[in-house]
């Protein structure tokens, strides 16, 4: 049944962050909601679930991008890691909290993909407008899609 | 705690390495392929302008897409069958252009006879026997002489050993049966050319002054009864040796027509006088 859960969470997020990429971007640019529910996820999943589902995630979002296949899997799996470790110190059941954990690793997470991208092919991947200004708007928008999360999870909310 | 820690470590490991598998291989063109087919087919879900409109677009995309593949598929099977007529047409041509210089021996030939066509060849007699599609309602009888074209020259290439009404079996020079007397162009002298069943024959009885070397050519003798003189129908291609039961000499030849390409051949009827048509048909 979680499982089956986890997995219409997952549609539903895939859905929408594609959905929200084609219909409103704003000025080139859309939260993204799979870093978001990624991080979510390991939030509120226990250790397996908590970097399976971000690397699903990640997983996705290479489908999406012109990237190699399995960069951003890699990278979201990071983020699940360092989330798991992240929780063991830190409340991230507050939505201030979240949002700047959030913020700190999407940033990372950028700039993790766009150095690697450079020392491997020379090329930038990302514009300078997404590295400064997506982490913010993907920050923002991760509260709600705790609470998402929180639903389709069977932890409860903390 | 430490079992969550441990279970942790193992899930990072586990997708990590499963990350960098896809990193490794190249699986970004099927996951590009995925990703296309999948735009192409929800496209007008983001793009239509009526949620109806948009779904009822869905499956007409998924169906291009079929149609698509099988206009694939029936192309590619034109494209197939294009290339078998292109295929047909070299072969015709190539025959054609054999057929045209065929024809020009026909017109300068010194003996009068039919064309015929090579119908059938058993695997187990390559070199001995090929039918015919010419048989005596075509005027042809049996010992008739079979001549072929090699490099534009006329060849012996054997003799019409059984004739039906419409088809004949032809006894080629390289078959096991056959021999031939013939001339050796250079110095005139003559032996017994014998088929052996392979690309080789082999030139018997000749005496030690008739000294043939590799490339002397060997035609048909004035004193052979059944092929008309001065036929090509082999080359030399060894030097001579003594024949080990008699005091006479051997060589090896290259017959000059080939039995593996063998596919038009000229019978030639020959106006023999009837008593010796008659011995010949008696003796051999």
């Amino acid at each position: 049944m979680t499982a089956l859960k986890d997995l219409f969470f997952f549609l539903l997020i895939c859905s929408g962050h594609w959905w929200l990429h084609w219909s409103f971007p704003m000025g080139g640019l859309a939260p993204n909601l799979l870093f978001a529910s990624a991080f979510a996820s390991a939030v509120t999943g226990g250790p397996v679930r908590g970097i399976a589902l971000p690397f699903f995630f990640g997983l996705y979002a290479d489908l999406l991008g012109s990237g190699a296949a399995g960069s951003w899997a890699l990278i979201y799996t990071l983020i699940g890691y360092a989330v798991q470790v992240m929780k063991r110190h830190f409340d991230l059941g507050s939505p201030f909290s979240q949002a700047a954990a959030a913020l700190v690793l999407s940033l990372l997470s950028l700039f993790a993909y766009q150095s690697a991208y450079l020392a491997v092919s020379g090329i930038s991947p990302l514009p300078l407008k997404v590295l400064v200004l997506e982490p913010l708007i993907t920050a923002l928008t991760v509260p709600p899609v705790f609470l998402l999360a929180c639903r389709f999870s069977r932890r409860p909310r903390r | 705690m430490n079992r969550e820690k441990d279970l942790a470590n193992y899930a990072l490991a586990f997708f990590a390495a499963a990350s960098f598998l896809l990193l490794v291989f190249p699986s970004t063109p099927s996951l590009h392929s995925v990703r296309l087919l999948f735009s192409y087919s929800l496209y007008p879900v983001l793009q239509g302008a009526r949620l109806d409109y948009r779904l009822r677009n869905v499956p007409d995309n998924v169906l291009r897409l079929v149609r698509a593949d099988q206009e694939n598929l029936r192309l590619k099977a034109e494209l197939a069958e294009a290339e078998l007529e292109a295929g047909r047409a070299g072969r015709l041509e190539a025959e054609n252009e054999r057929l045209a210089s065929m024809l020009a021996l026909s017109r300068d030939a010194r003996w009068r006879g039919t064309w015929a066509r090579v119908i059938s060849k058993s695997p187990r007699d390559w070199f001995g026997t090929v039918f015919i599609d010419k048989g005596t309602d075509h005027g042809v009888r049996l010992h008739a002489t079979v001549l072929a074209l090699s490099g534009g020259r006329p060849v012996l290439a054997g003799r019409v050993f059984e004739v039906y009404p419409s088809f004949s079996k032809v006894m080629l020079v390289t078959s096991e049966l056959s021999s031939v007397i013939c001339r050796l162009r250079s110095s005139g002298h003559e032996g017994m050319l014998e088929g052996r069943g392979s690309r080789r024959l082999r030139l018997g009885y000749l005496q030690e002054k008739a000294e043939p070397r590799p490339g002397d050519e060997l035609v048909t003798s004035v004193g052979g009864l059944l092929f008309p003189p001065g036929i090509l129908v082999a080359t030399v291609s060894g030097t001579a040796s003594r024949d080990a039961s008699m005091n006479l000499f051997a060589a090896e030849a290259e017959p000059a027509v080939e039995p593996d390409s063998l596919q038009e051949i000229y019978v030639v009827n020959m106006d023999f006088p009837a008593e010796i048509r008659r011995y010949s048909e008696e003796n051999l």
